[in-house]
């Protein structure tokens, strides 16, 4: 194995996980749970029996796998609580409010609620909460369910990799081991085409290019806005507030924009459908009281809290003082796979992202509290909604965290490095994006995917001699692209928009739009690899 | 043992949302059980609980 000799059979199976992944979620339509459970026993099975490791082998997998599953699930969680304090107060109801009076012109709307604030929801929420709150906002305006769906997921997938705290980008970072400095740029710069490409795919899920054409002015300006500043903050150590911020600063820009002359017209033909009642009374309904500055405070608490725990370099240290740290010993397979000797992900209880997100639920709790937003037994419904949410995509990411690890310490993932890189030598920097592509399509999650296919991304960059930092950054961006693809987000887009049992429609427009946009970036990958 | 099976489902029905919490805790606990008793070479106890947690992906496909 360490000699870099990898037969068929031994590509096969160490495939062999990773294909009962796929096969079971594409084909079988299984939830990442389930299906990444089935690629747990695969993986134990097979490196047992083929890869030559032992019982105390596994068992460090498994516990280097929990510590970064914990690592995932501490901003997973946390997030989820702010979004639901939030939500509970009615504030994203307002927020939303606040933007459909901005314009009355369709293109803009649409774009502003698909392709910006779905992308500001991905920077305080993720796992599918932009599809569920924001498709039914634009049925409500009178969109039609396969356009308010599909403009949604192809609009707010740009932001998944630095969203929901940069979740996806932490991943990334633990499942490689490479510092979030050295990844940031590349992905930034990816992710900053993806913009564009998500953008002009919202607009064009609506009325074609002629949306593309009455969009280009808000594309352009609202994008260059979202895309400089996502960059600037991931370069600045600011990666964890990229996303959100840059959805932030999106909604400010389209404030502008939608002042211009170009939009300030109405068009009164393009209402696809008739808008229906209950969704509209979404915004209006709750919350009728609270004004725009009290609903977007939290998110204002959130920057503040995230600046000062970064960049204050006393409070950075005082936070970062206790950490979960475990040692772990070299461990080696009967056929020679050498891992050697280290701690495990570094867990900074106080310092965590996740803790951040939890500093900022209680101050957004106590605000709404105090200005009387709550009806009573708010703690409890937020604490089951963000349970319910939580433990499904929880057990997902665990099992599929799990898989990756076994497959990492027994060699199967430099089996399967060693394998590509002699099959797809001249375009495998043209590929990789897909591979990120396919690991959202399979698991759900641009954050499984860089657990799954990150540490193989970066062996086979390695040994084919490509820029490590370039392949990763098309992995990341390809799986933050395949959430406009994914199964699991579909369905959810779908069951709040009216649309269950019709995630084909949906699937059809949004494979073409990814595939499309992962072909632009695959191309700017080749050409900067080469 | 129709009726059986029926009660069974049920049951799982049921108790879904709970048994599913009680499987992401095994998940994120037993691997710290593990750690233990790798440092301590018992290879047989570790055995047993790589056992368990593969009883409990099992439990997981059941469930979801």
């Amino acid at each position: 194995m360490g000699d870099q000799a990898v037969g068929f059979i031994d590509f096969i199976l160490a495939l062999s996980p990773i294909a009962a992944v796929l096969i079971l979620m594409v084909g079988f339509r299984w939830g990442g749970a389930k299906a990444g459970a089935v690629g747990w026993l695969v993986a134990l099975v097979v490196s047992l029996l083929y890869f030559g490791a032992d019982t105390t082998l596994l068992a460090y997998a498994q516990t280097r796998g929990v510590l970064l599953t914990l690592f995932v699930l501490y901003i997973i969680w946390m997030a989820l609580v702010l979004f639901n304090v939030v939500k509970e107060a009615g504030a994203i109801e307002v927020i939303a409010d606040g933007i459909v009076k901005l314009t009355g012109d369709r293109v803009l709307q649409l774009l502003i609620l698909s392709w910006v604030f779905s992308a500001f929801l991905q920077g305080v929420a993720g796992f599918g909460v932009p599809i569920a709150v924001v498709a039914p906002l634009l049925i409500g305006l009178g969109f039609s369910p396969v356009t308010s769906v599909a403009a949604v997921a192809a609009g707010h997938s740009w932001s998944v990799t630095f969203g929901d705290i940069a979740s996806s980008f932490n991943a990334l970072i633990a499942a490689t081991g490479l510092s979030g400095e050295v990844l940031a740029p590349w992905t930034a710069a990816l992710l900053g085409i993806a913009c564009f490409g998500c953008g002009i795919a919202a607009a064009f899920a609506y009325q074609g290019l002629s949306s593309v054409k009455r969009g280009w002015p808000a594309l352009l300006l609202i994008g260059g806005v979202m895309v400089g500043t996502q960059y600037l903050l991931a370069v600045n150590r600011l990666w964890n507030l990229a996303g959100f911020v840059a959805g932030l600063a999106g909604l400010a820009a389209s404030a502008i924009v939608a002042r211009l002359a170009f939009y300030r017209r109405r068009r009164e033909m393009d209402v696809e459908t008739e808008p229906i009642d209950d969704h509209k009374d979404i915004s209006s309904k709750k919350c009728k009281s609270m004004p725009l500055y009290l609903a977007v405070s939290p998110y204002l608490i959130l920057i503040l809290i995230v600046v000062v725990a970064e960049l204050v370099t006393p409070v950075h240290e005082f936070l970062n003082a206790t950490n979960i740290v475990m040692e772990f010993p070299e461990s080696k397979t009967a056929l020679g796979w050498v891992t050697e000797a280290g701690v495990g992900k570094k867990i900074s209880v106080f310092g965590h992202a996740g803790a951040l997100l939890a500093y900022t639920s209680v101050a957004g709790y106590i605000l709404f509290s105090v200005t009387g937003h709550y009806r009573p037994g708010a703690v409890r419904r937020i604490l089951t909604s963000t349970t319910r949410s939580a433990v499904r995509s929880s057990i997902g990411i665990a099992t599929m965290v799990g898989f990756a690890t076994i497959m990492s310490l027994s060699g199967m993932t430099y089996a399967l490095a060693i394998g590509l890189s002699q099959v797809l030598e001249s375009i495998f920097p043209f590929l990789s994006p897909y591979i990120g592509l396919l690991g959202a399509f399979m698991t759900g999650s641009n954050t499984n995917s860089n657990v799954v296919f990150a540490a193989l991304q970066q062996q086979t960059a390695t040994l084919l001699s490509l820029p490590v930092t370039l392949i990763l950054a098309a992995q990341t961006t390809g799986g933050s692209l395949g959430s406009m693809l994914a199964p699991a987000k579909i369905i959810v887009g779908c069951s709040t928009a009216g649309l269950s049992g019709e995630e084909g429609q949906v699937l059809r427009r949004t494979i073409l739009y990814g595939v499309i946009i992962t072909a632009v970036i695959g191309v700017v990958v080749w050409i900067a690899a080469a | 043992m129709a009726q059986f099976e029926s009660k069974d489902q049920t049951f799982l029905k049921r108790h879904k949302a709970t048994l599913q919490t009680i499987a992401l805790v095994l998940i994120l606990v037993l691997p710290f059980v593990l750690y233990v008793f790798a440092q301590a070479g018992q290879t047989v106890i570790l055995t047993a609980l790589l056992v368990v947690m593969a009883l409990v992906m099992v439990a997981i496909i059941v469930l979801s």
